[in-house]
């Protein structure tokens, strides 16, 4: 039997050799698959040196797809948030995601990243709800954001008087006001970066029990 | 001067698919530093401009080349996508009538200015 060409520098004597590869998409998990590659023993090039992969990866890709499709629709179902209710919200026909889910039909690659982006940011389903207005949408954000500083911050809410953010022109500063024992002390937590083009002094103190 | 047409290149990756060749580590670096899963996705981005403001580097000649009577040439282009730089060579093999695609991952020589500019901004997450 005629050992293939290289195709790269023209070569006979081009071995097989099978490589073990783990392909993943975002919140489908992983799946392992041989590839079958090649290596020229003359110009040293490995490679899919006669394009054999790329259907085998193709198919592993949209079974993967498929699959962090099913885990976000089960996520948003667990976190008792409804397909019915987020096709509303985001101005989706009724039972899209029904059918994606079960495989009915093949969600778009646009639809997945819409998915993606929702299960990392939930709070653009509120962003939807608001008609994608501006300024809601900023005090939706800027509210999602302190929610998540708040919960980094480990303090106990019984035992501090006040918290709030004080800004620069260039930073924001979420402070906590302890009281321990007889003896208060202030504490200054940097916070996140302001928006750009979001004055953050004006916005009101944000208190703990009020976030 | 570039030794290859890059419309003749990028014509082969909309329309003769199969005289491209990726060659280790195309693939795994193309997905590291640009997403790009698999062949289609690289011909795909190539074909459809994806190569923005690209920038001719060099030419060089092909160093593990067999036949050095027959040369075979690289040209590398520099090029940007979105808020990265990326790096690209390519070359062909007369003989065997393939476009062999021998890099595709970030620039190792960022344009210290633009990139400055980007990281100041907070746009740059590059880590090679």
């Amino acid at each position: 039997m005629n050992t293939p060409t290289c195709p790269v520098c023209g070569s006979e004597g081009v071995k097989a050799y099978t490589k073990r590869e783990y392909l993943q998409e975002p919140f489908g998990g992983q799946t392992a698959v041989e590839l079958k590659e090649y290596r020229c023993p003359v110009c040293e090039s490995t490679g899919d040196l006669f394009n054999e992969n790329d259907e085998l990866i193709e198919q592993t890709q949209n079974e993967l797809k498929f699959q962090s499709v099913k885990n976000i629709l089960d996520d948003f179902h667990r976190n008792k948030i409804s397909m019915s209710a987020l096709e509303r919200a985001l101005g989706i026909p009724q039972r899209t995601f029904t059918k994606w889910k079960n495989g009915n039909a093949k969600a778009s690659a646009t639809g997945i990243t819409l998915l993606r982006f929702i299960r990392l940011f939930p709070w653009l389903v509120d962003v939807a709800e608001n008609k994608y207005d501006y300024d809601t949408a900023q005090k939706i954000y800027i509210q999602s954001a302190v929610q998540k500083l708040l919960s980094k911050v480990e303090f106990d809410a019984r035992s501090f008087s006040e918290a709030g953010i004080v800004s620069t022109s260039q930073s924001a500063f979420f402070y906590i006001n302890y009281n321990k024992g007889e003896e208060p002390f202030h504490e200054t937590v940097p916070a996140t970066s302001a928006a750009p083009g979001l004055n953050v002094s004006e916005a009101t103190p944000l208190y703990a029990g009020e976030v | 001067m570039s030794y290859y047409e890059y419309k003749n290149f990028r014509e082969a990756c909309c329309s003769h698919r199969d005289s491209i060749i990726l060659i280790n580590p195309v693939p795994k670096t193309a997905y590291r530093d640009f997403n790009l899963k698999n062949k289609k996705e690289v011909l795909d981005f190539i074909c459809n401009d994806g190569l923005e403001d690209r920038v001719f580097i060099n030419t060089k000649e092909w160093e593990k080349n067999p036949n050095p009577k027959e040369g075979i040439m690289v040209d590398a282009y520099k090029f940007r996508t979105i808020h990265r730089l990326g790096y690209i060579a390519f070359m062909y093999n007369e003989h065997t009538q393939k476009w062999i695609i021998k890099s595709l991952h970030l620039s190792e020589d960022r344009n210290p200015i633009m990139y400055i500019a980007l990281q100041k901004a907070g746009l740059f997450d590059l880590e090679e």
